[in-house]
């Protein structure tokens, strides 16, 4: 169906007398907030279908009939005529109010949620100071057995918005009404505890102080409140929120209805990790090194002594330094940590967090079809015919992404098709699923390319204006499907199905995982995945597409501002000496000859010597890679090793000087989300001591330097890099479509893409799932809770979940006799650790999950690195590995290895 | 402790094949229950998550039926339901004469089961028969016309009943 050709029919309503004309099924609710007028309503969400549970919204139609009618509920007709104020409108809302308040207690000066409560407000507007009926309140306990939200039953008017946005949108269920009539009351099933995802969003729909949040709770009062949108830092999304401050202190975090990628949906990290701010393991002072120490010291002394470090490593030889920067910052601050390496410091080793996040997702889409970030926008997702995800735990690595899914399953009945190496929660309520071996990503993406060449499912046109392609294609997947099945231990016919599930589909969306973007072959897998589109339309048809996620906040900034070895600021890849020249004019300086090292390259070159002195910014090599990667040996082996974090991370603990930097909500700027939105952070709280921006860290050491990069604020820095970023130039947190590939870029690939290298592309490699004596295999990989970097800091986030526990097989778990909370000793080619163990029924026999997050380094540290090729974008892989496990007996030898 | 393992061990493989039958069908919540109440007299609470796995229904609903309609029980009920009708008619007719009999002679109170699981004693608003009032239910059977004494002998005749069949076991 396509709307564009669609005549909108439009039909002329008057309300209170204001004549508007409305497109069709265009309910009386809407038509007033367009003219304006505002009607009250408790149980109405913009987002979701009327519930027409509440009945205060009831307005009087006087034409074409004379009758009351639900504002929410009703479809306006042609020539209909409201009074929203009239006489008997005005009665019935007051009597509505009236039965409301025979139940609901009038505990509004100890109640959170007075100040900003619509029965509140709604009783001083509209209702009366005499109740003409017998007052009845409830007496129900508040239940606080949550570790988040507490529900409070006495105050709840029943709307049923918690319970429909639960369902609808978040479609979790994880809350109903129980009982009937005046003993009905909101919670979990059974009479439990609630234990769900956290979201809150039942809390921000409350239109009554019913549902509140734990954190928040008796700490602030609305009107004390000041309240700041800005953008979340904890994933790619990028979500706007308010942050809300109380004296400087974060009080809590309120969602914004229809207002950026999220729309005001909110996921428990957005909610609720709002605490590590202001955690007492901030660094608030600047530390150097004295001997094995770090100790205190004056911003001047530390400026002087990392300029001094890096400044002797830059005279020993070009090429002596190295810089990586992480997502934490903005785009800003990554713009100039960029130019401080490759124009101060001379040097070309500049990399970043990209190189262990979904540098292979970005770097594929921009080379082969010149599109930075997502090729489509989170509406896109929302309105797609199918959506595939590929090694994408989407509802835990990108949540309100996640809910866009969610969305488009739940409007249209859409097939979500989902391949993965666990039953993730998307895949239950997907239409399609193949559950594949873990580490086998590329092989199953080959089968689904095949099975398109095979099964007749390329898209008639493509076919038809691209056959040089197609036939290229076609010769690259003669081989069996035997090469596909076996590794991945999936069949051909469901391979078929599935691919023929999203072929059928005519805005079809890819979206591929961090399990494809570092997997083994990354950069093969998302080029193949970029082929699938090609060969179904996808790079064809406005609406579809191929898109990778990334995790980290600002990690689509880190590939704008060109932070890695080859890319250049704009996005650019290093080997093209135009964009290499544009950014040497821009900075008025000769650039390094040749390309710098990646991050792997770089830790050979510190542990031999090569490299000396090095600047880490908003990220953590030691503690985000396993041991395996060397980058403890590595950086403790520099002369000199300058960090800026705002906790003592493991890299930062081994540095030679630390600076203390600040949080999102201490800064301004921007940050680029998955999409490739520019979304503004703005300063709400005071930064700790002696916390400063990075781009002022970076700044006071240019100075030092002697080579001044000086700016008054982020925005002088953002106007000078719109010149090497267009992208920079509009901040933009509208939801504009992401335009998709332009033909002449798909043509210059399709002409040089598949005319080399195409035959590596679909070479699986020849270790693919081969045992090495270990029979399981562990993942470790991100939950919804933790992102791991800031999350840890929040004792909210960690009292809702610090579970660092090993999740196994259930049915395994039984013939082992390993039952939840027993200990099991994983054993590894790279040592051996105790960890607790917690079946789940949801992940595959033979295989082990554990958070990525966890402080328990040992798991993470069991991990062996597999380097990655640098024509597969040098990215190490290490989110796999294979382990024996065997349950531990005693507790005291359990007591004994912990 | 022996009741505890019984309830452990209640066999539910027939309320499981009645979920799966009515697997995709439309709003299959109350069937089933009702199915599975018919079968086991009522709903065992450990039943429905299983329940709500198998028809791919959120537990939080079918929690929301099941706790809505005064149908459905979820503890184990007697064999025999007596139902005594607390209705208009029936009250005017010495409904509550009848009912206090029956605590007595029951040793229960209203709603509650005799320790045996033989009786559940339960006064209801209305049956719809108020020609016939004072009435009773015991199970399906109706008992018209009531009077304390006469609802007495009905059930001394089913504990004689009773207890002649575990003799005779």
């Amino acid at each position: 169906m396509s709307t564009a050709t669609t005549k909108v029919d439009t039909i002329t309503v008057t309300i209170n007398g204001q004549t508007i004309q409305v497109p069709k099924g265009t309910r009386i609710i809407q038509a007033a907030e367009m003219l304006g007028i505002e009607i009250p309503t408790f149980c109405y969400q913009p987002r979701m279908r009327p519930n027409a549970a509440c009945r205060i919204c009831t307005v009087e139609v006087t034409k074409p009939m004379n009758k009351m009618f639900m504002a929410c509920a009703t479809e306006m007709m042609d020539g209909m005529e409201v009074l929203t104020d009239s006489e008997r409108t005005l009665k019935d809302r007051q009597t509505n109010l009236d039965l409301l308040l025979t139940q609901h207690p009038l505990d509004c000066p100890v109640c959170d949620k007075g100040g900003e409560c619509k029965l509140q407000d709604y009783s001083v507007k509209y209702g009366s100071f005499e109740n003409p009926f017998e007052t009845k309140r409830k007496d129900f306990p508040e239940d606080i057995r949550s570790v988040a939200l507490d529900f409070n039953s006495n105050r709840c008017i029943l709307c049923g918005g918690c319970i429909q946005v639960c369902g609808d949108i978040q479609q979790v269920d994880a809350i109903g009404f129980s009982k009937r009539g005046f003993i009905t009351v909101v919670g979990a099933p059974m009479g439990e505890a609630l234990d769900c995802e956290f979201c809150g969003q039942c809390m921000d729909v409350c239109p009554v102080g019913a549902i509140t949040s734990r954190f928040a709770k008796y700490k602030f009062r609305p009107w004390q409140e000041e309240k700041t949108q800005t953008t979340c830092t904890y994933c790619g999304c990028g979500c706007q929120y308010d942050l809300r401050t109380v004296d400087g202190e974060a009080s809590r975090v309120t969602p914004i209805e229809g207002v950026g990628p999220g729309q005001g949906s909110l996921c428990v990290r957005g909610h609720f990790g709002y605490h590590f701010m202001e955690d007492d393991r901030r660094i608030t002072r600047p530390l150097v090194r004295r001997g094995d120490k770090l100790v205190e010291t004056t911003w001047e002394e530390a400026v002087s002594e990392a300029a001094r470090g890096l400044a002797g490593a830059k005279a020993a030889g070009a090429g002596r330094v190295a810089g990586i920067a992480g997502g934490r910052l903005t785009n800003e601050e990554q713009y100039l940590f960029g130019r401080l390496v490759r124009d101060v410091l001379g040097s070309s080793n500049l990399d970043s967090s990209l190189r262990y996040g979904a540098i292979n997702g970005v770097t594929v889409t921009r080379e082969a079809l010149g599109v930075t970030g997502m090729m489509n926008s989170f509406d896109e997702v929302r309105a797609a015919d199918a959506v595939l995800l590929i090694g994408c735990d989407i509802t835990q690595e990108a949540p309100i992404l996640g809910l866009a899914v969610k969305e488009a399953i739940h409007k249209g009945e859409k097939p979500v098709l989902v391949a993965d190496s666990m039953k993730t929660e998307i895949m239950k309520r997907g239409a399609g699923r193949l559950v594949y071996t873990p580490g086998t990503e590329i092989a199953v993406i080959k089968g689904l390319v095949k099975a398109v060449v095979d099964e007749g499912l390329i898209d008639e046109q493509v076919a038809k204006k691209y056959p040089k392609a197609v036939q290229a294609l076609r010769s690259e997947l003669s081989g069996t499907y035997k090469e596909i099945e076996t590794p991945t231990g999936l069949k051909k016919d469901d391979i078929v199905a599935l691919a023929k599930r999203f072929a059928a589909a005519s805005k079809g969306i890819i979206l591929a995982g961090p399990r494809v973007t570092g997997g083994l072959k990354g950069k093969s897998a998302m080029t193949m995945l970029v082929d699938l589109a090609f060969l179904t339309g996808g790079l064809t048809t406005p609406g579809a597409g191929v898109n990778a996620i990334t995790m980290e906040n600002n990690e689509l900034g880190l590939a704008l501002n060109g932070m890695a070895p080859e890319l250049v600021p704009g996005g650019g890849s290093w080997d093209d000496a135009e964009a290499r020249g544009k950014v040497a004019t821009a900075w008025n300086c000769s650039l390094p000859n040749h390309q710098g090292d990646t991050m792997m390259e770089m830790f050979d070159a510190m542990r031999e010597g090569r490299i000396s002195a090095a600047i880490v910014a908003g990220t953590d090599p030691v503690g985000r890679l396993p041991q395996d990667a060397g980058a403890a040996e590595a950086l403790g082996a520099l002369d000199c090793l300058v960090v800026s974090d705002l906790f003592l991370s493991e890299t930062a603990k081994r540095a030679h000087v630390v600076f203390p930097a600040r949080s999102y909500a201490e800064k301004d700027g921007t940050v680029t989300n998955m999409e490739g939105r520019v979304q503004t952070i703005t300063s709400c709280m005071k930064a700790p001591g002696k916390a400063a921006s990075d781009w002022k860290i970076v700044s006071d050491i240019a100075r030092e330097m002697g080579h001044p990069l000086e700016y008054a604020n982020p925005g002088e820095i953002r106007a000078e890099a719109a010149a090497l970023v267009p992208q920079f130039a509009d901040t933009d947190v509208t939801n504009a479509a992401r335009g998709g590939v332009s033909t002449e870029a798909l043509e210059a690939w399709l002409a040089g893409g598949f005319g080399t290298g195409m035959g590596e592309r679909y070479d699986l490699p020849a270790k693919l799932n081969e045992a090495s004596g270990h029979e399981m295999r562990l993942y470790v990989g991100e939950l919804l809770f933790h992102s791991g970097s800031m999350s840890t800091y929040n004792w909210g986030l960690m009292k809702i979940n610090d579970a660092a526990s090993l999740q196994l097989n259930s049915r395994e778990a039984r013939k082992l006799k390993i039952k939840e909370g027993d200990r099991v000793r994983l054993t590894g080619d790279r040592g051996s650790c105790v960890v607790t163990a917690k079946p789940d029924p949801n992940i595959m026999p033979g295989t082990l999950f554990f958070p990525r997050h966890s402080v328990l380094d040992d798991v993470r540290n069991l991990v062996q690195v597999v380097e990655g090729s640098e024509e597969e974008g040098s990215v190490p892989q290490f989110r796999f590995t294979r382990v024996t496990m065997e349950k531990v007996s005693g507790v005291a030898e359990a007591e004994a290895s912990a | 402790m022996t009741a505890k393992t019984e309830e452990q061990e209640l066999d539910l493989t027939r309320a499981y094949e009645i979920a799966e039958e009515e697997y995709g069908k439309q709003g299959p919540i109350i069937r089933v229950l009702q199915k599975v109440q018919a079968e086991y007299g009522y709903i065992p609470p450990e039943y429905l998550p299983e329940m709500a796995e198998i028809l791919e229904v959120p537990l939080a609903k079918i929690f929301g039926a099941l706790t809505f309609y005064s149908q459905f029980y979820t503890s184990p009920r007697g064999k025999y339901i007596v139902k005594v009708c607390v209705g208009t008619a029936c009250h005017v007719q010495g409904a509550k004469d009848i009912l206090d009999r029956m605590k007595d002679e029951l040793k229960v109170g209203a709603g509650e089961t005799t320790e045996d699981m033989m009786f559940t004693l339960e006064p209801v608003a209305c049956i719809g028969s108020c020609g016939l009032a004072p009435l009773c239910l015991i199970n399906t059977e109706t008992a018209a016309n009531m009077t304390p004494a006469g609802m007495a002998g009905k059930i001394q005749a089913i504990v004689e009943k009773e207890s002649a069949g575990v003799a005779e076991e």
